[in-house]
Order: C-alpha cells, then structure tokens, then sequence
C-alpha cells in the first residue's frame, strides 16, 4: 500500500519497519444492558500502516475519525478486534498480558492535554522515574537519579526542578515533561496523539523543533496524530487522512498536500488559516457543510458522503476501496477521485473510475 | 492616551461613524498570592460599526481579562479594575450605578466563550437560554421568547430549529453548541459581539464554517466584532484591526494590513513566524525562546525583552512607550523602525 516514497521520506528510510499494523479493526459495544440500548462503533475499521525507523507519519483526522483509538491500539494499551499489529517484528495482537508490558516499553504514548495526564501530587522527577522503576532492567537502580537529569536536560528541562509539581510549569513545559517520560524506556516509536493541541502557537513551535531534534539525535520513529494539516504538514514523512474509522486517502507529504485526489483532503487543506493578508478577500469556496456524522450510525457507502459536494448514487451503495488511481500512484478512498489539475484549481470531478 | 486617539480617529475617519465602545488606558489586577498583579496593564482599544478587531496573545496575555473587564464578568473578589475607562457611547460603565450599567452594556455588549458546554447552562432548554437577553432587555414575553430563539437558531444556522429549541445542551456537538452560544448572544441585538477564542476547541473544518458564520453576521447587522485568539493564522483574513497583547501590555496595534505586512514588534513578528508552512520543511520553526513572564514579577523595562533577539541595555532599564511607526500603526519596542523595516 504504501507508494514508492519520494523526496525526503526516501533519505529518512532505512527499510527497517519498526511499527506495521495489517487491517485492524476495533468495535466497541456502547449503551447499557438494562436499556436494551446496544449499539456498535466501528472506531477503527481496517487501517493498513507501515512505520519506518527513524520516519514520522502522519494522521489526521477530525472528531470521532477514530485516531486516538488507533494510537491506543499502536501503544499497545487497548486490543484490537481484528487485524494484527507487529512492533519490531513481534505481533502485539496476540501477546499475553505480561508479553504485552514487557513489549510495551518500546512504543509510547505522549498525550494531548499535559494538564490531566500528568498526576499533579507527583514531583516531575518521580514522573518521570516511574516507566524506569516498573521496567528496572533498563537502567540500575543507582543510575536512575541520574538517567531522570539527563532526560529532563534533553528536553529542555532544568534537572535542578526535578523536585516541583506540574502545577509550576507552563503548559509547554509539562508537554515536555510528558516527553522526557516517554522517553524514559529508550522507546523505538513514539506515538503522539496531539501532542500540540492544547498549546499556544508559540509553544507549539518550541514542541515541534524539539520532537525533531529528538528525532535526529535518537532516531526515533513517530506516528504523530493531528485534528488538522497545517501542524503535521511540518513533521510528516507520509501523511494518512483518517474520516470515521477509514483511511480515506495515503500517500507521502508531496503527495498529499501538492496533489490531494480525496474530496475531504483537499477540504482539510483549505480549512487551514492562511496566515497572510492575501487570503482576505479569496473567498472560501470550500468550506465543508455540516459536521462529521456520529460514528455510531455512520452513512452507507462512503462515509463521506453525507458532506462531499460531488457525491453521487453510487457513493451511497458502494464503499471505495483505498486504492491508487495507476500503479505508482498515491491511495485514496473515493469512487470520483480529484486529478491533479483539479486538485490546484477550481474543484472538480474527475472521471469515475470502474 | 494618544494611542488610543489616534486609532479612534483612523477608524473613524474610514467608516464615517464614532466609536461604540472606547477603553482608555484599562488596567485589570489579579490577586496572586496574597498580592496585585496587574494582568492588563494600560490597554486602549476602539471599537467602531462594522469593523473587526482581532486581539492577540498567548495565555496570560490579558486578552480575556480585558475583554471580561469590558463585559462586566472578571471574577469577583480575586480581580478589581483598578484604572481606565470603558465608554460605551461615550459614557464610562465603570463609574455608573449597577443598574444604568446593566441598561448600557447588557444590550449592547455580548461575549461568546471558548468552551460552550460549560459557559451553557445543562439543565435549562437552549430556546429559554437564548431567549434570556431579549426577554431582560426588550420585555419579551416567554412565548414571544421563544419565536425570537427559532429564528436566532435559524439565523446561525441550525437545521429544523423549531424542534431543536426544546433541546438541551447535551444534545448538540460541539460546533451546534458553538452555534447556539453565538445564537444566545445575538439575543439582545447588541452592537458588539465579543468573541474568546470561538474556535479554539473545534475541529478545523467546523472552526472554519464558525468563522464564516461571524464574519458574515458581522456583515449582515453591521456589528463591531472583537476577536480573541492566540492564532494570527485564524484571524488573517477577517480582522480590520489588530492589537497585540505581551505580558498584558500592548505590544502592537493598528490596522491589519500594517501589522501583517510590517510588523513593528519583535513579538509580532515572532508569532508570524512560528506558524507552520510547508515550505520551511525540514528546517525548525523559527520560535520566542523561553516562556512567558509571571505577572506578579515581570522583567524590568521592556517585558518582552528576557525572549527578544534584539534586546540591548535600553530594554532593561526603560519601559518602551506605544509610539507611532506609521498613521495608526503603534508599537511598544524601541527599535520599532527598524524592526518595521527589516
């Protein structure tokens, strides 16, 4: 699935795939047993991935797009219903609970909001010491006091300030915080579900120059999961676009932001606010209608459908596959993809494919 | 004082009208252990019909006290007003009795908040939340109420509103709700709508369709829009005006086109930079080192000065005056010509 990766993606790749997840599907069971009110979400309904060592990919996705499933899923920290995951070539979907930690310390998870997901009784030191104390054979007792200084150093921390609480810190630096903890376990992937959204702009600069410092000097590997394009664009080696559980379209940063081919790619690219005087007076031809519907009862066919301006009969009957439109090209999910030309100017239908 | 003259006189001058709203050298204190600090330190804006201001600045700014000032809602008890003005049709609603300021400001002045699930009342009908400001302000009754929230929710755009008035927060998404804050707010027709962030908490194809829906209200019923963002992404294209808040102090203000195209503030300029675009992939993002100052104990001089690359011994010692660069365009640094021009 994945196209022959161009421009930088091809430098970063060392062929390596450290992360590889085949079809994974996660229902979940929602409502209670009592109301008779059962139902079920397909949060995540067949995603195919390939992570590289040392690369970032990308996911996008809008609420309920299911991307925060996918990370838990990535993590190691929820199951999946189907599908298979492989981190460093070991399958996570089929391992015991104890097989599972033990994997666990090579993927982590950095959350969104670092004002509830850091514990605000705990110093930073001890928050940042506690994966090393629960897997003790990464580094030696005696060598931990140490090993939390030099990763409160590296993301920019002062180690002096190991002993204050979360509270004292700006929202910037508890991002940081939650970083030098999921780095703690030299972990080989580092699965970032927003890790900038709840920050100010300013900030999120400063997080992103350090994800990729990080990047450099560790070789890590990201799957780095954003509610829009305009921050992932920076960071991504390869970019998906998630919409209700479904991998709508795939392919590398060029790819995808030169030469979107789904409809609600190219929506999402135009949403972005450009921050140029320019844009003033454009008017927004492509402001999408509606909000993405409840995954609980998504539309048949092509979820999109409900909010694609070129939809047709056909897109209510039939789901489109995830495929590239010729061989070599990049994946999308739309029976009417857009074409190049479409895609830079005005928007316009391409001709349907069989 | 002059700063605020000059802008008063720009916007004027443009739209044959007098300010609605003017505040004059506003200053907001908070109580931060056991002492005042002043969290917006001698602001001064215009608010003219039809114009868009957009303030910008990151958290702890002053953007929102200055706002909630001006509304009449900063918390009680942990924050006072201790200086300024904030005329509404030229009459100061600091210095009034409660109720001629509830007669003033309440019909006149609405605010929209980030968060609408909790700036919504859970327990209480949409239709009767919205209708609230008209029937306290224009004497509606509750039936007559009632109508003016369908077409208010008709006006912001929510489908088969005559069913949805009878529905509870809960049952929106978070754009609806967002929708039905902006609905609650038109309410009393006021002439200024202030906004906090609308969009901060949406996703960006919603956020976009939320900015669609101000700019065009704002266009429709020649309202004067204040927004509040941290984002100069977001308001690049709807702002007449901007005023840029630093440490709760302005950095830069003026017309939009100037701050855009010149910024005049190293802070300005930096907030440019720091927003992503796909042609500096690869490289880092140019950013402000460092974080933003506590109130309660600010560098001296220019507070701007412990992050900015042009900081030299002037900046420690004197506190930049908002001077001039160009008609309207102000800046508090002291090399703003050169950081104008660079």
């Amino acid at each position: 699935m994945t196209a022959p990766t161009t421009e930088t993606a091809g430098a970063r790749h060392r062929g390596e795939t450290v992360l590889c997840a085949r079809d994974v599907h996660r229902i979940f069971q929602v409502g209670s047993w009592l109301s008779g009110d059962r139902a079920t979400v397909h949060a995540v309904n067949g995603i195919d991935l390939d992570l590289g060592r040392g690369e970032t990919i990308g996911i996008v996705g809008e609420s309920g797009s299911g991307k925060s499933t996918l990370a838990q899923l990535l993590a190691g920290l929820d199951r999946v219903t189907s599908g298979e995951i492989e981190l460093l070539g070991e399958p996570l979907h089929t391992m015991s609970r104890r097989q599972l930690r033990h994997a666990r310390r090579h993927v982590q998870l950095v959350h969104q909001d670092p004002f509830t997901s850091l514990d605000p009784r705990m110093a930073i030191g001890a928050i940042v010491r506690e994966p090393l104390d629960v897997h003790p054979d990464v580094v030696p007792r005696t060598g931990r006091r140490r090993a939390v200084a030099e990763l409160l150093e590296m993301v920019g921390l002062n180690p002096d300030h190991a002993g204050r609480l979360p509270h004292q810190f700006s929202g910037g630096q508890r991002q940081r915080v939650g970083i030098a903890r999921a780095l703690a376990l030299r972990p080989e992937v580092l699965v970032c579900d927003e890790p900038v959204s709840a920050l100010d702009v300013s900030v999120q600069a400063q997080i992103i120059n350090l994800l990729e410092r990080l990047q450099a000097e560790l070789g890590l590997a990201y799957v780095f999961i954003a509610h829009d394009l305009a921050v992932v664009q920076h960071i991504a080696d390869r970019v998906a676009v998630m919409y209700l559980g479904r991998v709508v379209e795939q392919g590398s940063h060029a790819e995808v932001y030169d030469r979107p081919r789904h409809p609600y790619t190219k929506a999402l690219l135009a949403a972005i606010p450009k921050p140029d005087r320019a844009s003033r007076h454009a008017s927004r031809s492509l402001v999408l209608r509606g909000e993405p519907p409840s995954a609980l009862d998504p539309p048949s066919g092509c979820h999109f459908r409900t909010r694609c301006w070129q939809a047709q009969e056909v897109c209510a009957a039939q789901s489109p596959a995830l495929l590239p439109a010729e061989p070599g090209a990049h994946a999308a999910a739309c029976h009417f993809p857009l074409v190049p030309a479409a895609a830079t100017g005005s928007a316009g239908a391409a001709q349907p494919r069989d | 004082m002059s700063a605020s003259r000059a802008v008063g006189e720009l916007t004027g001058s443009n739209t044959y009208a007098p300010p609605l709203v003017e505040v004059e050298d506003l200053c907001v204190e908070f109580r931060v252990s056991g002492r005042w600090a002043a969290a917006v330190d001698g602001v001064s804006l215009t608010l003219a019909l039809g114009r868009t201001l957009a303030v910008l600045g990151e958290s702890g700014s002053g953007k929102s006290a200055t706002a909630r000032a001006m509304v009449g809602v900063l918390p009680a008890g942990s924050s006072r007003v201790s200086r300024g003005q904030v005329r509404v049709h030229g009459r100061d609603v600091l210095t009034m009795s409660s109720d001629d300021r509830r007669a003033t400001r309440g019909p006149q002045l609405a605010m929209i908040f980030q968060d609408a699930l909790s700036a919504l009342n859970p327990v209480l009908k949409v239709g009767y939340q919205i209708a609230e400001g008209a029937r306290e302000h224009h004497g509606l009754s509750r039936r007559e109420g009632r109508d003016r929230a369908v077409e208010l929710l008709e006006l912001v755009g929510i489908p088969d509103a005559r069913r949805r008035v009878g529905n509870y927060p809960h049952q929106f998404s978070g754009g609806m709700r967002q929708r039905v804050m902006i609905a609650t707010a038109l309410a009393s027709d006021p002439e200024v709508l202030i906004a906090d962030e609308p969009t901060t908490a949406l996703d960006v194809t919603v956020q976009a369709q939320i900015l669609e829906l101000l700019a065009s209200l704002q266009a429709d019923r020649n309202m004067s829009l204040m927004l509040i963002t941290h984002d100069m992404g977001v308001v690049a294209g709807v702002a007449d005006d901007i005023l840029v808040l630093y440490a709760g102090r302005v950095a830069e203000q003026g017309p939009a086109d100037d701050v855009y195209d010149h910024p005049a503030h190293p802070y300005t300029r930096a907030l440019l930079a720091s927003i992503p675009r796909a042609e500096q992939k690869g490289k880092p993002l140019p950013v402000v080192g460092g974080q933003p100052p506590d109130i309660a104990n600010l560098p001296s001089g220019c507070a701007f000065r412990t992050r900015c690359p042009r900081a030299a011994a002037i900046c420690a010692t004197t506190r930049p005056p908002l001077a001039e660069v160009s008609p309207g365009h102000l800046s508090a640094c002291h090399f703003a010509a050169e950081v104008a021009a660079s």
